[in-house]
């Protein structure tokens, strides 16, 4: 048995943060500026007393609805997110009891950003080849914005809260369906995207409170979200590509028979400047952030999903995913697009 | 790109009228030298010259004639 990509739903909380709100924030940063360096319109915000197991459930529950699959099909979830509910219990715990997945379903979470969604594509494929399990709930959902200082415009323009559901279900196929996958992982670039505090290793304090602003006049403490935006478009600039080139290699294809390019959306910037690098022609390179924004682990499947609603996916469709960012940790695969195992597991 | 272009696109980067820099300006005297700048310029030179600039040796450089030196622009 294989892994088919069979569904996907997505969640955004209810508050928006426009570009004009920024602006308006931030003088010296006009709509116009922020507009051409993150291609953000919007960011969804989620409320202080919602976290990221309510966003998980609300996407999970619109996959349900949507007729992809019932909470009883699900045998395994699997769970993304750097900004849990509670250090424990896990939070994949927490939403297979409100969703009323059966107890005998696995759940676990994994702590990954950026490139959590290809690493739970291959967990995902890894329980159902394996015959662990047949419906596996991958969910991806993030609240940085509970990170982040409303004073720190480096941060606040570029990421939104979000959630993604997305069902892998077992099908009988004679090839994978998604795949080859291709990892890597660099520790070195931890300190470069990292809320230093609040862990184990230095727990919050007064002192770890305290305010700083930094030459660009953002302000931030310890406690909050800190990138450093130029190391993290180098290292985008020396693995993305090498990715790409390994990814194509591994699977036998080169970029011609690759339908459509999804990369982790991090900003239009970034994006734009590593398509023009690799020469990725604009018709088959997608972009759907506008309306939320870097969403972390969940820009890929809100971005798949945008291009299902705009027709851009048909049957058999080679699509590349591409996730990198905060770790380092990345990841790529290949999915063989399938219309048919989108129409729900019964 | 002539050394002449690579010092436009940076004044642009720095939001400066065109032709303004000349190489020996003092970057921390810049008042759009900033992250942001520093992002364009990476991107600058990895488009251009096919090289890439580490921010740590950004960090390094005190004027802009040390920038172009690092993206190896031909003087």
């Amino acid at each position: 048995m294989h892994a088919s990509l069979a569904a996907i739903e997505y969640f955004l909380p209810q508050r928006v943060v426009s570009t004009s709100d920024l602006a308006e924030e931030f003088p010296g940063w006009p709509v116009e500026k922020i507009d051409d360096k993150t291609g953000i319109r919007e960011r969804h915000i989620a409320a202080p007393e919602e976290c990221s197991s309510d966003l998980a459930v609300s996407a999970a529950r619109q996959l349900f609805e949507s007729g992809a699959c019932t909470p009883e099909s699900i045998d395994f979830v699997l769970l993304c997110t750097q900004s849990p509910d509670y250090f424990l219990p896990t939070t994949a715990c927490l939403v297979q009891d409100r969703l009323g997945i059966p107890t005998t379903a696995g759940a676990l979470d994994f702590n990954l950003g950026c490139s959590g969604y290809i690493y739970g594509l291959g967990l995902g494929q890894g329980l159902i080849s394996s015959g662990q399990a047949s419906n596996v709930l991958l969910i991806t959902a993030e609240t940085y914005s509970k990170f982040i200082h409303p004073r720190d415009k480096s941060v606040r323009t570029i990421f939104g809260d979000a959630a993604a559901a997305t069902l892998l279900t077992a099908v009988d196929s004679e090839s994978a369906l998604i795949g080859p996958f291709l990892y890597g992982t660099d520790g070195r670039g931890g300190p470069n995207l990292i809320v230093a505090t609040g862990g184990m290793r230095k727990p919050r304090t007064d002192q770890s409170a305290e305010l700083v602003e930094d030459e660009s006049g953002n302000v931030r403490s310890s406690d909050n979200l800190f990138m450093n935006g130029a190391e993290i478009f180098t290292f985008t600039l020396l693995t993305v590509p090498k990715t790409v080139c390994q990814l194509l290699a591994k699977a036998g294809l080169t970029m011609d028979d690759v339908d459509l390019v999804v990369f982790h959306q991090a900003n239009r910037y970034m994006l734009e400047h590593l398509r023009a690098k690799m020469n990725i022609p604009t018709a088959k390179f997608y972009v759907a952030m506008s309306h939320c924004g870097n969403t972390v682990s969940s820009t890929i499947p809100i971005a798949l999903k945008h291009a299902v609603s705009q027709g851009k996916l048909r049957d058999g469709a080679v699509v590349m995913l591409v996730g990198f960012g905060v770790g380092y940790s990345w990841g790529a695969t290949l999915v063989r697009w399938q219309s048919v195992g989108n129409h729900g597991v019964a | 790109m002539t050394r002449k272009q690579f010092l436009h696109s940076i004044d642009k980067l720095v939001e400066l009228p065109k032709g303004t820099l000349q190489g020996m300006e003092k970057l921390h005297e810049l008042e759009r030298w900033n992250s942001m700048a520093m992002i364009g310029f990476i991107a600058l030179a990895d488009t251009n010259n096919g090289v890439t600039v580490s921010p740590t040796q950004i960090m390094g450089c005190a004027t802009v004639a040390d920038l172009l030196k690092a993206a190896q622009v031909d003087n």
